[in-house]
């Protein structure tokens, strides 16, 4: 420290300042980051301690942005109190030149066309990520590079609280690989066998999304949504396009698939298949796709079922861990729970993508210091921005939207929330810190009674934009959740779907075959959504609200207090609860509308957005 | 073959492993750029410069020439009864705005048809839709021909650049009677990506000429094209015996100042002394010592051969002072046509001087009419250098300019159709313009124009006193405006001050300040605006003070520097723009801050005996010394040296209240002078160009990630004072 004295005795300015180098931060500052092909993240180890996660799609407002994170960089170096000199190590979710072996192998395919050559060509002659890390965030210390499902199983395996588990890993591809088995104990996680590119159960599932007329790698979950509508009437049929063989390995029969030469992921065997032509986006969906629906959803079903009885075989532990966005499926996870050999099962939250950011930090860790990140099992998800009281206040008051204030008067907000509930208002519900991964949960989330069967389509269609069939979710106090559902065990980040016994009915959170995709909340997680639920229940018996994220489609949730009014202004929500202050529809100024076409959306930088009509691999 | 064979994965990941060496990636973009891995097209990239015809907005149909066109910018053909109209296109509404506000242009009748083609210059920027030179041309032309004689079809467009080759060709279907050009300021460097060709000759020029070659490669580009486009569609016009009239747009030379950029990397080490150079020569104009400050400059031009505006200001600034205009012109041409090759810097357009004699030795083959408005303007001014008189900003023009140009045109339309010599100044009236309310919100929108381009205080205030002066009731806007502005809690559109600027219902806001205003601390906009209200009579200054306390106090909260809204009044515009490069900048170049001239400025709002901390993550740019000091200045007071390295460290520097002043304070970063590596730095510029990444021209001197200012852990000590409490009371 340099402390200048005023006084030099020749009467010039002397600095008085005090100038001090800041030391470094005592923690072990490890960064993951997970970029360049959809829903791209970064995330904060501080000693082994999950300290901040976050999507760049919410700061960018690019729905699922695949750059490099730049903005969750700099929110995960805030939260954790720490500059980019306190930075250790950053681990990086996959391997670049793995990737780019599998990329140049397609290139092999006879009769390419040539944009996809190009597109190779062009792959090859880019700057890769740890190049751009270097040069576009300024970092510059030590950087560990993992493959692609490795971070995958570590986002899983080490946030799961088991000593030792079992390890699933399905997605679409990362580098070569699309499945892969293996196991962890203690620090160490390791891998014996792979399925590799192209065959990919997420491609498989990716192919019928997009045959419905959904995006890939955006709507896999509505087919899933869709399937309990139907009747396998197809699974013969789709059966055709896995030929499932001995240990973990399966193989796409390719003639159904066009992922490698065309601009879309399914060939017209497949529509000869299927005898119908593939369903126009957003047209209507008739019996005939629900089947087709069920009928995939069966066979992956199977498939998985088979695999992990396999991987059981080989290492017969009592815990799965699994990630990967097939994991996300959370309807065949549960099937593999419930029929299958493990008797629990741990899926990573933030399963896609997002969360290979996890794993890669936590792997980067383990690297550095030989021990296994902190954390034993994760509770919650809340490691994004958190809403700031005074600034929210200070918004809302510059604003020109009318609000209501219950700063200090918790139980009158809750109060007054659970009275519009009631009243069958829908309510956009901002608190806190933001989630991590695709699953509102309590932090960034639209509300409602659970009870009114109009809901669903209500919310459905003025709220969310999206298809009716689409069920939502609910939340339920952890402390009740077993008189109305099905299940044995907590299920906070509402990645199981189970069976609805509720004596209440419940018609706006429950799917057509009787089941609910539940959250349970207690109040060490989210204390007042908690109490939320807590009067809602006091108040009607119910324990029980609808959840759903909080957006409108086809844009991310909402992170800030200003993205939440912007996406209120733009719905149909009734009501607005910000942390402690509320607004209602008749708050919001007329002109906000008629400005309107000024408004600045999201940058549509081509190079952010996500190609949903095909996986490109590139 | 479903699959390529397994057998070749490893192939292929051998592949992949070579790309991981040292510039095995730049080998293969190379081989691509050069076209010798096939002919594909794609990304703009393989065999792309053979052929550096810009591109248009306009083709609509491939295949189809303009003049086959169904479209005409916005509007369609539509053939209705047998004739055939243009209507405004639905699904281009977003661009409407470009053009003016006319849904259908009809088929021809009886009536003289003058096309009018040009671009934001002829839109009439800042008063269109209330008043524009197409309704000042129509109204000066009904004045010759009758009422219901004549009709000017405006077909000038915010932003037009070379896309006026396609829009004039596929405007022949209107069948004019003649045709007024307005156009050139928009003829600009190549804007695309680059090709192979392009890199290929800025590697050649770079080599043999260093960065002049790089002016010289981009200069010819301008020249070469706009012979092009004059000579394609003058041509068409000719052959189809339709008369022309194109007018020479003009600069304001005299106030409008290109924002500050250093030199470029200079041959020889040339950058170090360029920099004393320029430090010397504006101390010298400070002191008075006019020679002394022309040795400078002379030196500087000298340096940099000619490609930065900041020598030929000096100087000029030294003509100025000797009453030598036509010399200070010249070097305000000059500071004008410098830059031309620059991507880096804000795009602010202008008509070169390269492009003012393409017109001047193109259009007489055409038999055109010229109106060459730097003449023109000359003659007029009685040699002055025109100003802000004729302009709102650098190439927009007032009333009074507006009225100049179009009432030559009016005098060559009617030489052309009637045979008739009329001189300008008789088609000029007191009723062709606007109103003074109109005059009044113009002149305020091109005072944010102006401030949000870096210009200066004077200049800004000169258009906050303009509209004051014109009508009292831009008051409420400019009093709305500071609160606006000064708000940042509330983004735009969401703010109570945007509120009320709405209700005040001014087509011209609505049109300018909704979708173009960025909120910003706008400390010299701001402070112009309360000073001119001021001097009307209009309390405004400790409302703005007020607001800047309430708001950006560093009592109340930490003020992140480097926040565009802080930073963008720091003016240093250089370190903020440069942001023309075609590809988006976000996916390639450094997401932190970096230095561009030795001194970095910041501001932040303070309170004076409230010390402030500042957080600051600093480190050295990659030419730089391994480790040196820098300098910390507040509000120009030293506080004190740092030593830095080329790795990042972190700084906490408390700086005491009584360096600190109420309201906007500055703090200043002095960086230590790197090596200049000019060859290495070229090379990598080339190599960059290759990468399609953002060629670093100029040098870096230093790089910052983090730069805070916060009290808030000093306040406890320091309670506000008590008029400031009651200020708070009352807002609340």
């Amino acid at each position: 420290m340099i402390n200048h004295d005023a006084s030099n005795g020749n009467g010039n300015y002397r600095p008085t300042a005090t100038l001090s180098r800041r030391a470094k931060k005592g923690q072990l500052n490890v960064i993951g980051i997970s970029a360049g092909y959809h829903d791209s993240a970064c995330t904060l180890l501080q000693d082994g301690v999950l300290v901040a996660a976050a999507q760049e799609e919410r700061f960018s407002r690019v729905k699922n942005d695949k750059s490099l994170p730049v903005k969750a960089f700099l929110y995960c170096l805030q939260e954790g109190g720490i500059t980019i000199a306190d930075v250790d190590c950053v681990g990086y979710y996959e391997d670049p030149y793995l990737k780019l072996g599998r990329q140049v192998w397609m290139g092999f395919m006879p009769n390419l066309p040539p944009t996809r050559r190009d597109a190779i060509l062009d792959r090859l002659s880019r700057p890769q990520p740890p190049q751009m890390i270097m040069d576009i965030m300024g970092y510059q210390g030590r950087l560990e590079v993992f493959d692609h499902h490795l971070s995958h199983a570590a986002s899983s395996y080490y946030f799961s609280g088991f000593d030792e588990a079992a390890i699933l890993t399905v997605d679409g591809v990362g580098d070569w690989a699309t499945t892969t088995y293996g196991f962890g104990k203690g620090p160490d996680i390791q891998r014996f066998e792979q399925v590799d590119f192209p065959d990919s159960l997420g491609f498989f599932y990716s192919a019928i999304t997009g045959y419905l007329g959904f995006e890939v790698n955006e709507g896999e979950y509505k087919v899933m949504g869709l399937a309990p509508y139907g009747e396998p009437e197809y699974a013969d049929q789709i059966r055709k396009l896995v030929d499932v063989m001995s240990e973990g390995q399966y193989r796409l029969n390719m003639k159904y698939f066009g992922f490698l030469t065309e601009d879309r992921m399914y060939t017209q065997e497949l529509i000869d298949l299927l005898g119908q032509p593939p369903r126009e986006p957003e047209s209507e969906l008739n019996q005939f796709h629900m089947d087709v629906a069920k009928s995939a959803q069966v066979v992956l079903e199977e498939i998985l079922l088979e695999k992990t009885q396999y991987l059981h075989s080989k290492y017969p532990s009592d815990n799965l861990c699994m990630a990967g966005g097939v994991a996300l499926n959370v309807v065949a996870n549960g099937r593999c729970l419930r029929e299958g050999p493990f008797k629990q099962l741990f899926v990573q939250p933030a399963a896609g993508d997002a969360g290979g950011a996890v794993g890669a930090a936590a792997l980067a860790h383990v690297r550095v210091t030989g021990e296994p990140p902190a954390v034993k099992r994760l509770e919650h998800v809340y490691f994004g921005p958190t809403n700031s009281v005074s600034d929210a206040y200070r918004f809302l008051k510059v604003s020109s939207a009318k609000f209501e204030d219950f700063r200090g008067k918790e139980d009158e907000l809750i109060n007054f929330t659970v009275d519009r509930l009631i009243d069958g208002k829908v309510v956009g519900w901002s608190q806190g810190r933001m989630e991590f991964g695709p699953r509102a949960l309590g932090g960034r989330s639209i509300l409602a009674d659970p009870r009114r069967p109009e809901m669903r389509d209500r919310i459905n269609a003025l709220v969310k934009m999206r298809e009716a069939f689409r069920p939502f979710a609910p939340a339920v106090l952890e402390s009740a959740f077993q008189d109305h559902f099905a299940l044995n065990h907590t299920s906070p980040f509402m990645l199981e779907t189970c069976d609805v016994i509720s004596e209440i009915d419940l018609p706006a959170i429950t799917h057509i075959d009787g089941s609910a995709r539940i959250q349970t909340v207690n109040g060490n997680a989210n204390p007042r959504f908690a109490k939320l639920l807590e009067e809602f229940y006091r108040r009607t018996g119910c324990p029980i609200l609808l959840n759903t994220s909080f957006n409108m489609r086809g844009e991310p949730i909402v992170c800030t207090p200003v993205d939440a009014v912007r996406c209120f202004n733009r719905s149909q929500i009734d009501l607005l609860v910000i942390e402690d202050f509320v607004l209602e529809r008749s708050g919001i100024p007329a002109f906000w509308e008629s400005l309107g076409h000024f408004a600045r959306g999201a940058p549509t930088d081509a190079q952010r957005v996500v190609e949903h009509s095909v996986y490109t691999m590139l | 073959m479903q699959r390529p064979p397994e057998s070749l994965k490893s192939f292929a990941d051998r592949i992949a492993r070579a790309a991981a060496s040292d510039e095995a990636d730049l080998l293969v973009r190379m081989l691509r750029m050069a076209g010798l891995t096939g002919d594909f097209k794609g990304h703009g990239i393989a065999h792309f410069g053979a052929d550096d015809r810009p591109t248009t907005v306009f083709a609509s149909e491939p295949g189809v020439t303009p003049k086959q066109s169904r479209v005409i910018g916005i509007w369609e053909r539509r053939e209705e009864n047998g004739t055939a109209s243009f209507v405004r296109r639905i699904d281009m509404m977003e661009t409407w705005h470009f053009w003016a506000n006319v849904g259908r242009i009809e088929a021809k009748g009886s009536k003289l048809r003058v096309l009018f083609i040009g671009e934001s210059v002829a839109r009439g920027y800042l008063y269109d839709p209330s008043f524009t030179p197409a309704i000042a041309l129509q109204m000066m032309l009904e004045k010759q021909y009758g009422k219901d004689q004549v009709e000017v079809i405006d077909l000038a467009r915010t932003n037009l650049g070379y896309e006026i080759r396609e829009l004039s060709l596929a405007a022949l279907q209107l069948e004019p009677d003649i045709v007024v050009f307005f156009a050139g300021n928009n003829w600009e460097k190549k804007t695309s990506l680059p090709t192979f060709n392009d890199v290929a000759r800025l590697e050649d020029a770079i080599a043999k000429e260093g960065m002049a070659g790089v002016k010289r490669v981009f200069d010819e580009y301008i020249e070469r094209t706009g012979r092009t486009i004059v000579k394609e569609v003058l041509s068409e016009y000719q052959a189809g015996g339709i008369p022309i009239v194109w007018i020479i747009p003009e600069f304001n030379l005299a106030e409008w100042r290109e924002p500050f950029t250093s030199a470029p990397y200079l041959p020889e080490n040339g950058n170090r002394e360029w920099i004393a150079a320029m430090k010397e020569a504006r101390k010298a104009l400070s002191d008075g010592d006019r020679v002394r400050a022309e040795q400078f400059g002379t030196r500087i031009v000298e340096l940099d051969q000619g490609i930065c505006a900041a020598g030929y200001y000096i100087l000029a600034e030294c003509r100025r002072l000797a009453n030598d205009v036509d010399a200070q012109r010249t070097y305000l041409e000059l500071a004008r046509d410098a830059q031309s090759w620059d991507n880096s810097i804000m795009y602010i357009p202008k008509n070169y001087t390269i492009a003012q004699e393409v017109l001047r030795e193109e259009l007489p083959r055409y038999g055109a009419q010229v109106i060459d408005l730097p003449v023109l303007f000359k003659q007029y001014l009685n040699g002055e250098i025109p100003g802000n008189r004729l302009f709102l900003d650098y190439c927009h023009m007032t009333t009074e300019g507006i009225q100049i140009a179009m009432g030559y045109a009016a005098s060559c339309v009617t030489r052309a159709l009637k045979g008739v010599e009329q001189p300008w100044h008789t088609f000029v009236s007191d009723d062709v313009a606007p109103s003074p309310e109109i005059e009044a919100e113009a002149s305020f929108l091109a005072a944010i124009h102006n401030a949000h381009r870096y210009q200066s205080y004077d200049m800004v205030h000169h258009f906050c006193s303009r509209a004051v002066k014109n009508s009292p009731h831009i008051a409420d806007l400019m009093l709305y405006f500071i609160d606006l502005q000064a708000i940042n809690k509330a983004p735009l559109r969401m703010s109570e001050a945007e509120l009320e600027i709405f209700r005040l219902g001014s087509p011209l806001v609505h049109r300018y300040l909704f979708p173009n205003n960025d909120k910003r601390l706008d400390k010299v906009l701001l402070t112009a605006v309360a000073n001119a209200l001021e001097e009307a009579g209009i309390a405004a200054r400790e409302r703005l003070e007020r607001r800047y306390r309430e708001e950006h106090s560093t009592r109340n909260t930490e003020t992140d520097m480097l926040h565009p809204y802080y930073y963008l009044s720091a003016g240093q515009p250089h370190e903020y723009e440069g942001l023309t490069w075609p590809l988006a900048r976000v996916d390639y170049d450094p997401r932190y801050y970096r230095a561009y001239w030795p001194d970095s400025k910041f501001v932040f709002v303070g309170e004076a005996g409230l010390p402030v901390t500042f957080s600051l993550t600093c480190r050295l740019p990659k030419y730089s010394m391994d480790e040196s000091n820098i300098s910390v200045d507040c509000n120009g007071q030293p506080q004190g040296d740092l030593t830095l390295t080329k790795a990042w460290s972190s700084w906490d520097i408390t700086v005491p209240g009584d360096v600190i002043r109420d309201g906007v304070n500055e703090i200043e970063i002095h960086w230590p002078i790197p090596q200049f590596r000019t060859a290495e730095a070229l090379d990598e510029v080339i190599t960059k160009l290759c990468q399609m990444k953002y060629p670093e021209y100029y040098p870096i001197y230093g790089e910052v990630h983090i730069f805070t200012a916060s009290s808030v852990a000093h306040a406890a000590e320091s309670p506000p004072e008590l008029f400031e409490v009651a200020v708070s009371q009352a807002v609340a």
